[in-house]
């Protein structure tokens, strides 16, 4: 948690497909915001292991830059240095509380989290200034609105599968960086 | 079973009983159509006596013939008479069948003999009824005729009715079968429903609770076919009938809160028999409710082999109270907030291979208590008390098991098998929470609905806390009083916690009963208005040991008993006291002190002084609750064989006259 920096922390299992996808869009959409920055990391990732092609080329799709990613494996000290944590599945947000319990008030499934955000009343979202202020704003609604289905807050891993799951996984990928990024606040100055 | 019980059986089984009914006319109307039709025909004949002129042999003939007549009748179906039948009409039967066929009756006190015969063949029917007239007309004239002479017999039968074909079948009698089966079908239905109802070992409703335990029952719970989708229902839909048995769950929790055993009751064990009976959607909703009403409030997943909680609230359940256990985690960091307002959580976390251990464990203790410390209301979600030990080992910890009870799922046997459970560890619980209860038809819940309250804000009003209590009794014991320590948000003016007086103090001290006990006691009761049922307080439903720290409950019930007598002291001591109001009034230190002095020869009024506000506003309205709290006092202190004596003790050391009142009340006594 550097000073005046908010640290948003994307996981996934192997940090090779969703997580640097996701990181990479953030970082696109976000790219307005000063203060902000995005990393990745794997749960059973191998350090230094470039993104696969489908990921590079799915990364493009939706305007991310995925030049020179390497993987990491996810820590305690990575969890404890971030703001928010957004994890591709449930299992990630359940390893990331076993590694830091604390983590569990701010980890969250990339989709949950886009769902939470879209749950805030228009008017409750407008007072909200700070990225803090929006996790916990989204932390609070955690309950309100179930998930369709439990299933419904994971995005499949399409490591070693066809295009379609990669298809799939970027858009659910776009869909939510996109509700993140909409509501995210915009500093006034 | 009482004819309530009939009625709800009928109610309850009238589908069955509509079928069976149903069936059995259809059957009826069936039988009718395939039985053959049957006809009958119907001949008179006249017995008469010839001979004589006189009146007195006329009379005499008469007399003849009617003894006379019931020997042709009989004489109808012997073979004498049916042979020549048979032969007239060249008849396939035998004179058996004919016999079976024909019935003869003597109409009383007249000549007349009546001769039906049935048959299939409505001409055939006509055809033996006239035939066997004439030939009884025969035989007779046979009989009866002298033998010595030729002269003819003075007997004569005339045919006085030809039997006519008969148009219409005699049998079946459709209307009267249908009726019959209607009827048939009716009791066979009624008998079945209740046959199912009694040979059934479901709990099905409050009464089925009733007649297992006596322990009060603290909420009902609406079935939601969608509770699975939408569990929480508090905050989902707060308007919804299902909301609303939460709400009025919480009313109930807070007394039960307010406690009992001097210290104020905070840890609740939510348990159930079996699985799946409803404890952790309870327990969630339960747990929103009251932050609601602006409680604090922590609810545990202590349920260490399938959590479902997290899952519910929509947080993360990796870790929680099993990493704290192992001392892997700490406190702070594995309790999270949940929405918006002073709900936190605790999940289970990791699920252990000992949870039972675990839950057993010293590090437990310290956990509990440094959630007591923390919070005003602590739930934990425990693993169901028939499979596992988990909720019997918790429950020794905490003050008050709850024990969950899902209509239509529990069977009689399993809520039994779940009190012995709690019995082997020397708790029981202090309350039930009946689910899924349908909200329509018999088994409705039958109280707890149509208060329709306005908003959230008015829950801790008067009117919202009277709305469901099933027993005050187990809510305020008499014996019992409720000191509660435990800071609240609402507590006000009138929560500054003061150490309360020794029993000795209050014995020894003269000026307390003098001045009205209102102005040495720093907190008084606060009872609602309707909570006292008459003589409802003399049953002490809640077991001291039970809710007090086994060591001090005896000494506090003694205490309480104790209390009493000073009181009373006051009361006899009434002209004196009516002048302290002024002086009680002024030190508002609390407003029940005001109660205590306006009522100053209410006694229960005073009893009750130890026991503390937790609301304004009712305090005040025990001012106006004067009449039942005398009824408390009545009832609840009396039978006590100590206080009387206290009592007399007392009164023997003073020397101020006693009121009229106070000695008319003696007198009753």
């Amino acid at each position: 948690m550097t000073e005046g920096i908010f640290t948003i922390l994307v996981v996934c299992s192997g940090n090779i497909c969703r997580s640097p996808v996701a990181e990479q869009l953030l970082r696109d959409r976000l790219s307005g915001i000063a203060g902000v920055q995005v990393h990745s990391a794997g749960t059973i990732a191998r350090p230094g292991v470039p993104m696969t092609d489908q990921a590079i080329e799915l990364s493009q799709r939706y305007g991310g830059q995925p030049d020179g990613h390497m993987s990491r494996p996810l820590t305690a000290a990575l969890i404890e240095g971030a703001d928010l944590v957004l994890t591709a599945e449930r299992s990630h947000r359940a390893d990331v509380a076993r590694l830091h319990p604390r983590a569990s008030r701010f980890a969250f499934t990339l989709t949950q989290f886009a769902r939470m955000i879209d749950s805030i009343e228009p008017d409750a979202l407008a007072k909200i200034t700070s990225p803090q202020e929006l996790v916990a704003a989204a932390a609070a609604r955690r309950g309100y609105v179930q998930a369709s289905s439990p299933e419904a807050d994971d995005i499949a891993d399409p490591y070693r599968r066809s295009q379609s799951v990669y298809d799939a996984a970027g858009a659910s990928i776009d869909g939510a960086v996109t509700s993140i990024a909409a509501a995210f606040p915009r500093p006034v100055s | 079973m009482e004819l309530r019980d009939y009625l709800r059986i009928l109610r309850k089984g009238w589908l069955l009983i509509l079928a069976i009914t149903v069936v059995a006319i259809g059957a009826a109307a069936a039988y009718s159509f395939i039985k053959t039709p049957e006809y009958s025909a119907t001949s008179k004949v006249f017995v008469s006596v010839q001979g004589g002129d006189s009146t007195s042999d006329l009379v005499q003939g008469n007399t003849f013939t009617q003894n006379r007549v019931k020997s042709y009748a009989e004489l109808v179906t012997t073979p004498i008479v049916l042979n020549s039948v048979l032969d007239d009409l060249n008849l396939d039967m035998t004179v058996t069948e004919l016999a079976a066929a024909l019935t003869a009756t003597a109409p009383l006190d007249t000549s007349l003999i009546q001769i039906d015969a049935a048959s299939i063949d409505p001409v055939q029917a006509a055809d033996i009824a006239n035939a066997t007239s004439a030939s009884l007309a025969d035989v007779v004239d046979e009989i009866e005729a002298p033998d010595t002479t030729t002269g003819a017999s003075p007997v004569k039968i005339t045919q006085v009715t030809d039997a006519l074909v008969p148009l219409a079948p005699v049998s079946p009698n459709i209307p009267l079968n249908i009726a019959l089966g209607a009827l048939i079908g009716l009791a066979l239905g009624i008998g079945i429903a209740v046959l199912r109802e009694t040979l059934d070992t479901r709990i099905r409703n409050e009464h089925d609770v009733n007649a297992i335990s006596e322990t009060p029952i603290v909420g009902g719970i609406a079935f939601d076919a969608k509770a699975a989708e939408r569990p929480l229902i508090v905050q989902a839909d707060p308007r919804s009938i299902r909301a609303e048995s939460f709400r009025a769950l919480r009313t109930n929790f807070q007394f039960l809160g307010a406690g009992t055993g001097g210290e104020r009751r905070s840890t609740f064990v939510f348990t159930s028999s079996v699985q799946a009976e409803g404890k952790t959607t309870t327990v969630a909703n339960l747990a929103i409710a009251l932050s609601d009403a602006g409680r604090s409030v922590v609810v545990v997943d202590a349920d260490l082999r399938r959590p479902r909680l997290a899952d519910i609230l929509g947080l993360e359940g990796a870790v929680g109270l099993s990493d704290l256990l192992i001392g892997r985690a700490r406190l702070n960091d594995v309790i999270q907030p949940w929405g918006a307002g002073s709900l936190d959580v605790l999940p289970a976390g990791r699920i252990p291979p000992n949870p039972s251990e675990l839950l057993g464990s010293s590090t437990m203790v310290d956990v509990i208590r440094k959630l007591e410390e923390r919070y005003e209301y602590v739930l934990f979600d425990a693993a169901p008390l028939l499979p596992v030990t988990d909720a019997a080992v918790l429950s020794t910890y905490a003050s008050g098991t709850i024990i969950v009870v899902a209509a239509g799922r529990t069977r009689k046997a399993q809520l039994r098998g779940t009190l012995m459970a709690l019995l082997n560890v020397e708790t029981k619980p202090v309350g039930f929470v009946i689910t899924m209860l349908p909200t329509k038809g018999p088994d409705a819940y039958s109280y707890g609905y149509g208060y329709g309250y306005v908003a959230d804000s008015e829950s801790e009003s008067p009117t919202m806390d009277s709305t469901v209590i099933p027993r005050p009794a187990a809510l305020i014991t008499s014996s019992i009083p409720i000191i509660s320590t435990a800071p609240g948000p609402r507590r006000g003016a009138t929560t500054a916690p003061v150490e309360t007086e020794t029993d000795d103090d209050l014995l020894e001290d003269e000026p307390i009963a003098e001045a009205g006990v209102g102005t040495d006691t720093d907190e008084a009761a606060v009872l609602p208005d309707e909570a006292p049922e008459d003589g409802a307080l003399d049953e002490d439903e809640l077991d001291p040991a039970d809710a007090a720290p086994a060591g001090t409950a005896p000494a506090r019930r003694k205490s309480a008993a104790k209390t009493t007598a000073p009181a009373k002291a006051s009361a006899t001591k009434a002209p004196t006291a009516r002048k302290a109001p002024a002086k009680s009034t002024a030190s508002t230190k609390s407003s029940a002190s005001r109660a205590a002095a306006a009522s100053d020869d209410e006694p229960a009024i005073s009893r009750s002084t130890r026991i503390r506000v937790t609301d304004p506003k009712p305090a005040a309205s025990s001012v106006n609750a004067q009449g039942p709290l005398g009824a408390i006092d009545e009832d609840g202190v009396a039978p006590s064989e100590e206080t009387r004596a206290t009592l007399v003790s007392l009164r023997s050391r003073r020397t101020a006259p006693r009121p009229p009142r106070s000695t008319a009340r003696d007198g009753s006594r």
